[in-house]
């Protein structure tokens, strides 16, 4: 089961389930480069990161500033349902440390407060 | 399937984003073409710069030949002696009587000596034509016989030209000259005006000339005007020409 509100934008997700959906992004005139990512982030109720991805903005089929996000059975099938939070960062120009990870950008935006995320309970354990 | 896969919108206010280069002075053409513009503006600032250089220096190389028309602001006149002295006051009168600026100074040490001394012109064009004479000349009868002769080139116009010698007339009238190329002379008449006086005096003349702007022999002679007699310019004593443009 998956769905997201449309006008509270909060995340409906089966634990376990597989899922996805897109992230539009309008701009007033700046288009994004090759460079620029977008950072989802879904954090749990003590603030630990359960889910982390980075997406690039350039796809040529999406479109400039559109990407997909999509969740896996192994991304929340260990998760303890419940509420969890959840945001999307726009990093342009961005900087990572030896591991790959994203750690500054020239800038980093959000563009909304963060958002809930419901990771609903299951019977069946695939 | 993709008619299923929900969306998500998010608005980037434009104030949250580095802004496009939509400027186009922030694009590479337009730096470039600023960079260029700045190069082409000083590149003609400094022809400019250039250009005016050059117009002062051919001010300064017009001042210069002027000055080299012109010769010195002094022109030395002197030798040693009361005399000489003498005929400084003199050639200054004369040239005080044609108008124009005039100083004189004694650049000597001595109460007698004048050695040195220097006529100042003003801003008169001038040519001093002027030597020692070495040795005495004499003129008998009626002969012209040159004190000393130079070749000169002035520009072309009109010159007052004085000179002067050192000379004795033995009796009568004889002439002090100066000749300027083969048509013009200037001449005044010489005369002690007792025969036998040996002292000699100190004779001027002044008068015009014209230049075409070619060379020209400049001579200062003296002449004893009259057969059977004498005229002497006398050794050692000094005897100048100067052609002032007028």
């Amino acid at each position: 089961m998956f769905w997201i509100d449309d006008e509270t934008k909060m995340i409906h997700l089966s634990r376990g389930d597989t899922a996805s959906f897109y992230v539009d992004t309008e701009t007033d005139g700046y288009v994004f480069t090759d460079d620029d990512r977008a950072l989802f982030t879904i954090k749990n109720g003590s603030g630990n990161i359960v889910f982390e991805e980075a997406y690039g903005l350039t796809d040529e089929t999406l479109g400039n500033g559109t990407f997909l996000v999509e969740f896996h059975n192994p991304d929340t099938d260990a998760l303890a349902t419940g509420t969890y939070t959840w945001d999307v960062r726009y990093i342009l120009g961005p900087y990572y440390d030896e591991s790959g990870r994203i750690i500054n950008g020239n800038q980093v935006i959000t563009p909304e407060k963060p958002d809930s995320m419901e990771l609903l309970a299951v019977v069946g354990e695939v | 399937m993709a008619d299923n896969i929900p969306r998500i919108s998010f608005n980037l206010r434009t104030a949250d984003v580095i802004s496009a280069p939509v400027d186009p002075s922030l694009s590479i053409e337009g730096m470039a073409a600023d960079a260029k513009a700045t190069g082409d503006a000083l590149a003609a600032e400094q022809a400019a710069r250039e250009e005016g250089l050059a117009a002062k220096l051919n001010t300064y190389s017009e001042l210069e030949s002027l000055e080299a028309l012109q010769g010195t602001d002094e022109v030395p006149v002197g030798h040693g002696g009361a005399a000489g002295k003498a005929d400084l006051a003199t050639l200054a009168a004369a040239l005080q009587s044609i108008g124009g600026p005039l100083s004189v100074a004694n650049g000597g040490t001595g109460a007698d000596t004048v050695q040195g001394a220097r006529v100042a012109l003003g801003n008169a064009a001038y040519r001093p034509i002027n030597n020692y004479l070495q040795s005495a000349v004499t003129s008998t009868d009626n002969a012209d016989v040159n004190i000393a002769s130079v070749s000169v080139t002035l520009p072309a116009g009109n010159y007052m030209v004085v000179a002067f010698a050192y000379v004795h007339q033995d009796a009568g009238s004889g002439r002090l000259k100066v000749k300027y190329g083969d048509s013009q002379t200037i001449e005044s008449v010489v005369s002690d005006g007792v025969s036998g006086n040996t002292v000699g005096m100190n004779a001027m003349v002044m008068g015009t000339i014209t230049s075409d702007g070619t060379a020209q022999t400049v001579a200062l002679a003296i002449n004893a005007g009259a057969s059977g007699r004498t005229m002497t310019a006398r050794a050692y004593m000094q005897y100048t020409a100067i052609a002032i443009r007028i």
